[in-house]
């Protein structure tokens, strides 16, 4: 069933619901007023029939009067029992009256009683001559016409409204839904080869624009994504290709006639040079799918960070001997656990390390700073060196994979390390600034929440 | 570090503490807000018969925003939000409010107003540096490096862990930090690890007067 139609309908159920509620209450409440109006009739009239039977006095006065003034009701009959016991009288003569009519009557000196609209009214009646039961039946005709007529027009107007709210329902519902539907037809135009349109702003501020906001915010995150990634598949192609070309081009050429000893030896050590770039780069491929697929799988440890930065210059030392870079440490005697860090050690330490070799690599050896402060909230890596720096219009770009600045062409470089390290630190709650001037150097910041020991 | 404030009497020197404002923004875009000030006297007379209130030159003032608007037009900062505020009279509420409303994360303080001998500037430079808002104060000279890349603390005590060093964006080096063997003089210190900033605590055991004229780098009060 459509949205629209249910809509209607649960509008319709609820109204109908109140409706058949009122409209009960409404006949219940007014035939009890009619069975009240009848039986007021009803007890004068009995009142006046126990007069003209048992009074002396004015009996046929009272006769005359009502034969000329006093209609006669439908169906109205005239009981009397004299002197004599009057239960078992009253239920005899007439069965379908109840038991508790007559104890009513016996108790209370009447009694009252209807079945459907046949009306029943009985008085003790005391005269000279002794007890008298007087007994008045007829039947509410004007009463059963009225309670006939009001139930008929509240069945017909209880269908009629529930037709007219089931129809405004639609209506309202289809107003509704008239946005979603209007969504609904864009989001299908839009397919993959086309993530570069938008759905329509609304001017409103209610649900359907916040839906409309957020299919627009997805739509932004699903072509990045996609252009990341095609932009990806398109730069990993090339940067696997180039090695390959090297090593296929070298041996063909190599193959292609008899060569010394010495060539032999040269042309393999190129492609051996070649085939190592080939495995550095698919290992850091390796490495940055990992960390971005596989990062809750991996097992994290309490690290101090000074304790990896001091690991980090050891290797640093190994890998670039000669290096330049200092790194200074905050004193942290008050607090000791201001450096602490729920991570994957090695994972850090290969952030760091890329950043710090980025660093020293585009400096040209120049000294690179590392420091690493903090305050009662955070703790920082701030690493800063006086290189090339980065153009301001390529900044935004710097952590998309492979991606290399106009002004690095000099250097050798895949364009994985730094977003391999932003992708580390946002892993652990912590933020990766960069901030840098062409021709002046580079600072990049990581910063980290301090662990809550308590 | 977003809002920068730059108490200024108009002299020629405030430019370098704009440029240096503008030097942040390229980092961490702030909004610049220049603030004089004028007293007000007790007096009912010269209430009643104000003479020229402003403690600056009108000249100065158009003349500084020439050689601004010059530069940012070359520096291609055109969008770089400068505000004015004057402000007749001064209470420790009213710089507190000033704070507040310009929602100000560092103050520079140009070396003409530092050095100014009119009272109400002298006031508005005590009252700023009572406040918990780090206050920088540049040299006379102009050949200080306007690009902060290191900060060196001075302080008896080890910097405090509460400090905001992750706020600014240049590193603030302690002492401490340094190995003893190279921490033998300030002055070499500066020139090894190419320091071009002085960073002090707040308090007052110690004046930042002192090693802007001893180091002649700015120093930044935190």
């Amino acid at each position: 069933m459509k949205i629209r139609n249910k809509i209607a309908l649960v509008f319709t159920l609820l109204t109908g619901t109140v409706l058949l509620l009122l409209s009960s209450f409404v006949y219940v409440v007014t035939l009890g007023h009619i069975h009240d109006n009848f039986f007021i009739r009803l007890n004068t009239r009995v009142s006046i029939a126990a007069e003209i039977r048992y009074a002396d006095v004015h009996g046929e006065v009272l006769a005359v009067l009502r034969e000329r003034h006093l209609q006669r009701l439908p169906g109205e009959t005239e009981m009397f029992f004299d002197n004599e016991r009057t239960s078992p009288s009253l239920i005899s003569a007439l069965p379908e009256l109840p038991v508790s009519f007559s104890e009513d009557l016996l108790s209370n000196g009447s009694g009252q009683y209807h079945v459907g609209f046949w009306h029943y009214s009985a008085i003790a009646y005391r005269s000279d001559s002794g007890e008298h039961v007087v007994l008045l039946k007829a039947f509410d005709e004007s009463g059963a016409e009225q309670a006939a007529f009001l139930r008929s027009v509240l069945v017909v107007g209880f269908f009629t409204s529930c037709l007219v709210v089931f129809g405004i329902g639609r209506l309202f519902a289809r107003q509704i839904i008239k946005p979603i539907s209007a969504i609904n037809a864009q989001v299908n135009t839009i397919t993959a080869s086309d993530l570069g349109q938008r759905l329509p702003a609304s001017v409103n501020k209610d649900e359907i624009a916040q839906l409309t906001t957020t299919f627009n915010t997805m739509l932004d995150r699903l072509e990045t994504a996609f252009e990341l990634q095609s932009n990806f598949i398109s730069n990993a192609s090339h940067e696997l290709r180039t090695p390959l070309t090297a090593i296929l081009g070298e041996s063909e050429v190599i193959l292609s006639a008899p060569r010394s000893t010495t060539e032999y030896v040269d042309s393999i050590r190129a492609i051996s040079d070649e085939a190592k770039k080939l495995d550095e780069l698919t290992s850091s491929l390796l490495r940055l799918c990992q960390i971005s697929f596989d990062g809750k799988k991996q097992k994290l440890e309490m690290v101090m960070m000074d304790e990896v930065l001091m690991g980090v210059k050891i290797l640093l030392d190994k890998r670039a001997p000669g290096n330049m870079a200092r790194i200074l440490i905050q004193t942290v005697d008050a607090e000791p656990e201001g450096f602490a860090l729920m991570c994957v050690r090695n994972w850090i330490e290969v952030a760091i390390m890329n950043i710090i070799l980025n660093s020293i690599k585009y400096s040209d050896n120049k000294e690179v700073l590392v420091t690493l402060t903090g305050n009662n909230q955070h703790f920082m890596i701030r690493i800063s060196d006086d290189g090339i720096g980065i153009p301001a219009d390529e900044l935004p770009h710097i952590l998309q994979p492979f991606f290399r600045g106009r002004n690095t062409v000099r250097y050798d470089g895949f364009g994985i390390g730094l977003p391999l390290a932003a992708r580390i630190v946002k892993l652990h709650s912590g933020t990766f600034e960069v901030i840098s001037r062409e021709g002046s150097g580079t600072q990049v910041t990581l910063k980290f929440p301090v662990v809550a020991t308590d | 570090m977003k809002n920068i404030l730059i108490p200024t009497n108009y002299n020629p020197d405030s430019f370098e503490a704009m440029r240096m404002a503008a030097d942040f923004r390229k980092s961490v875009n702030p909004r610049i807000t220049m603030l004089s000030t004028t007293g007000v006297s007790d007096s009912i007379s010269e209430l009643l018969f104000p003479q020229n209130w402003a403690s600056f030159d009108p000249a100065k003032q158009r003349s500084l925003f020439e050689t601004w608007s010059n530069y940012a037009r070359k520096e291609g900062m055109t969008s770089l939000n400068v505000s004015q505020h004057h402000q007749y009279g001064l209470s420790r509420p009213i710089v507190g409010q000033i704070l507040e409303r310009y929602e100000i994360d560092l103050v520079l303080v140009p070396f003409s107003f530092h050095d100014s001998k009119v009272t109400i500037e002298r006031t508005l430079l005590s009252l700023l540096r009572e406040s918990k808002i780090p206050v920088m104060l540049l040299p006379a000279h102009s050949d200080y490096s306007s690009e902060i890349h290191r900060g060196l603390y001075l302080g008896d005590k080890p910097m405090m862990p509460r400090s905001p060093v992750s706020d600014f964006p240049f590193h603030i080096i302690d002492q401490s930090m340094i190995p003893k063997e190279e921490a033998k003089s300030v002055k070499a210190v500066i020139k090894k690890l190419r320091i071009n900033l002085i960073v002090l605590a707040k308090g007052k055991e110690r004046s930042a007067s002192e090693p802007l004229k001893e180091y002649g780098l700015p120093v930044l009060t935190i």
